[in-house]
């Protein structure tokens, strides 16, 4: 089975802090690290490939330093990398993004059997570039999926949605977002990164080897665009407090009196 | 029959009627309240997009809570939502009509399908806006989305293509009451051809135990990052048995295998809107916050006294979540 | 351009004309004395339904009944007629349907189908069975023409 998964080098975002005067995000210091949901998908087409056989392509769409994301994939299994890379390639929303993702893919060799990449990112959390892969390459698409089972030339998926687990049956070759729900979390050890570092090379892919034009990439192939920034409004007035536990412990429990979820303390204790 | 001549207005400002799981989704009733809004600021009328096998009970409902028009699609190869066929039909009547701006509720099926149809369309799309305005001097519709995990809301516009595309989480507007007086204009436009869905659902099963209801609990206890390991979880476990409420976690806590996908709160998981909301551990991303805005009372634990969850709690203890709460199990067990 | 079909939707209730919602129907002159003429009227909330008006004739040109909101009015073709909370049935006397409605019951609402096959008085065929649904031939005037309520 030939499988592509899609991953994006993201800040580790809960460790953003704002700068609320210019309003930007501080980089500095802050780690970056593949997409959680991302690193899923590829836990799950390694999954595969030791199931089935195959041969699994990481992608990544960003600036030079992603490398590092598509070593990390090397190492945890990835049998080629591919970087797209280009300072064309900025400011895209996820029309731009999702054209230059698929335009890899119809320049590989062979056409994929899967795709897969993570159902979202934790930074911009849209959830659009898989269907919109799916939509380019005509390809059926399932989100969500929490489960893959094989079954010839068609997949046997679960996914999880509006509250319902389906079993949904897709022919291939297909799009799947993936949603955790496989609990694995893998650790690599030493000896794979290094053998990762020193054997496999990563191919590097410009605007021009995927022959796109400059309007339909980037910011020029955007649809949409961000206007400003804004700090979320703050609705209402805290109390906060600070102090030892008991402090804290005794202003929790007065609140829940108010609440008249626990009874009032008597008076003679 | 006699045709009467048809008017060619088929509103300007479109939502996709999304009837599954109704009456208790009502995603599409409060876009139809905001759509409402939207089309009387540009001088159009609101339609609602319905295809299904005979959606009829749904077009009624629509109009009750105030679609001007609906623009039905009916067939049985409609019955089942699948996102290449909606795309197939629906891109071809917004060819047609040309909206301005369509919007859809970000439910699990809004979220895959928008974005494909945006694609067919070659147009702009933004996910779960929490805001929809039109700005004054350009016309523009400004889609309000959080950016960077939620700690900052972003301002979208779609400048040249159209339709201005958008999805909006349940629970973000209100809907307008079910008012039985109203009458409405009715199109079906034809359906052109429906393609062969190459994905099906074989099994469906309400992923919910009867046991875990947390959209209708009274007090839910939330852990996020903060929360640190599953022996943890069990305290808040605890928290919520004393006070007779329900856990729910954020999805650091899900990626981390420590609880399951169905206590997921927020953006992609449950909305709740208890008596009193506990969160230990969460930042307040606005993720999660969009799923938590029915709060009555929300008292905040986190180690970080800037974390944005304290701009929106009632009460915010500043502390550690999980130094903290063997405090606060031990003097509740004494008072309960 | 898209071919479209159109017509009106009420919140409360609708009657299925032509494969489409409709509040209402008219065909022919509500007192036009002699005629073919029906009339599906729209029906408030909270007033009886459905409210089925008209002057029934055979394929042979004779007039079988005449109905006034839903009640039989005059009956000179010996029609068997039955109207029961919100359903509505007129046949003939070798018990072949003529004009059939059922009212379904929604959350908050109600729509009639109606089955039927009728005349004029020059024995045009008018109304047919389509589906759960009827079609109308010849001129009719749906809520898209007349403003409505038609009742008063």
């Amino acid at each position: 089975m030939n499988i592509v998964v899609f991953i994006k080098q993201v800040p580790d975002v809960p460790a953003i802090k704002i700068d609320h005067q210019r309003m930007t995000i501080i980089r500095e210091g802050v780690d970056s690290i593949i997409n959680p949901l991302d690193y899923v998908a590829l836990l799950c087409a390694k999954e595969l490939k030791q199931r089935e056989g195959g041969h699994m392509t990481v992608v990544t769409m960003g600036p030079p330093q992603s490398e590092e994301a598509l070593r990390e994939s090397l190492a945890a299994g990835a049998d080629r990398a591919i970087l797209l890379t280009d300072s064309y390639f900025a400011g895209a929303d996820t029309l731009a993004t999702s054209h230059v993702l698929a335009s890899a893919v119809r320049r590989m060799e062979q056409f994929p059997d899967l795709i897969l990449c993570g159902m979202q990112t934790v930074d911009s959390d849209t959830g659009h570039v898989g269907p919109q892969i799916a939509e380019e390459l005509d390809l059926p698409q399932v989100c969500g999926v929490t489960e893959i089972l094989s079954e010839g030339e068609h997949l046997l998926v679960k996914r999880l949605g509006d509250g319902f687990l389906d079993t949904v049956k897709v022919s291939i070759p297909a799009l799947l977002t993936i949603n955790s729900g496989f609990q694995e979390t893998e650790h690599l050890s030493l000896g794979e990164v290094d053998k990762a570092f020193s054997e496999k090379q990563i191919v590097c892919w410009s605007r021009q080897d995927l022959g796109l034009s400059r309007d339909d990439v980037g910011f020029k192939g955007s649809a949409t665009q961000v206007w400003r920034l804004q700090k979320p409004p703050a609705s209402k007035k805290a109390e906060i407090i600070t102090g030892s536990p008991q402090i804290l412990t005794d202003a929790f429990v007065k609140k829940l009196e108010e609440l008249s979820l626990v009874d009032e303390e008597d008076t003679g204790e | 029959m006699r045709r009467t001549p048809v008017n060619n207005n088929a509103g300007k400002v479109w939502v996709f009627g999304d009837y599954r799981n109704y009456f208790q989704n009502r995603v599409t009733l409060q876009l139809i309240a905001k759509g409402k809004e939207l089309a009387e600021t540009i001088g159009t009328e609101l339609s609602v997009v319905l295809l299904g096998e005979s959606p009829n009970q749904y077009a009624m409902e629509y109009v009750a809570h105030g679609a001007d028009i609906i623009i039905m699609g009916e067939s049985r190869d409609l019955k089942e939502y699948h996102v290449e066929t909606f795309t197939e039909v629906v891109s071809a009547w917004v060819r047609s009509y040309k909206p301005d701006i369509f919007i859809a509720g970000a439910t699990s099926f809004g979220r895959e399908f928008f974005p494909r149809l945006a694609k067919r369309l070659k147009t702009g799309l933004s996910a779960d806006c929490v805001c929809l305005d039109i700005d004054p001097d350009t016309g523009l519709l400004i889609q309000t989305t959080p950016a960077w995990g939620g700690e900052l809301l972003a301002e979208v516009v779609t400048p040249f293509s159209r339709p201005q595309m958008a999805t909006v989480h349940p629970g973000i507007f209100k809907e307008r009451c079910h008012d039985k007086s109203r009458i409405g204009r009715i199109i079906y436009p034809d359906i052109g051809h429906i393609p062969q869905p190459r994905e099906r659902v074989l099994r469906s099963k309400r992923y919910q135990t009867r046991d875990i209801d947390l959209e209708n609990a009274r007090v839910v206890v939330a852990g996020g990052r903060g929360i640190c390991s599953k022996e943890n979880l069990d305290h808040l476990f605890e928290l919520a048995g004393l006070l007779e409420g329900e856990v729910g976690v954020t999805r650091p806590v899900v990626l981390a295998g420590w609880a399951d996908e169905e206590r997921l709160l927020g953006q992609t998981g449950k909305s709740v809107k208890p008596k009193l909301f506990i969160s230990c551990g969460t930042s307040g991303a606005l993720q999660f916050t969009t799923g938590i805005r029915g709060s009555e009372t929300l008292i905040a634990i986190n180690r970080d006294p800037n974390a944005p969850i304290f701009k929106i709690a009632d009460l915010g203890l500043v502390g550690d979540a999980t130094v903290l709460l063997p405090f606060i199990l031990e003097k509740l067990k004494k008072r309960l | 351009m898209l071919n479209v079909k159109e017509s009106r939707v009420s919140a409360y209730h609708n009657y299925l004309i032509n494969g489409m919602l409709s509040p209402c129907m008219l065909i022919g002159e509500q007192n036009g004395g002699n005629g073919f003429y029906l009339l599906f009227d729209f029906v408030s909330p909270g007033g009886r339904m459905p409210l089925v008006n008209g002057t029934i004739y055979g394929p042979q040109k004779d007039v079988l009944a005449r109905i006034k909101e839903n009640e039989l009015i005059e009956n000179p073709g010996a029609c068997s007629f039955h109207f029961i909370q919100g359903d509505f049935a007129l046949s003939a006397p070798d018990n072949k349907a003529i004009l059939v409605a059922k009212t379904h019951e929604f959350t908050n609402g109600y729509m009639t189908t109606i089955n039927a096959r009728l005349y004029d008085e020059k024995g045009i065929l008018r109304v047919e069975p389509l589906g759960n649904s009827i079609q109308v031939h010849g001129e009719a005037n749906t809520a898209l023409t007349r403003s409505i309520p038609l009742h008063t």
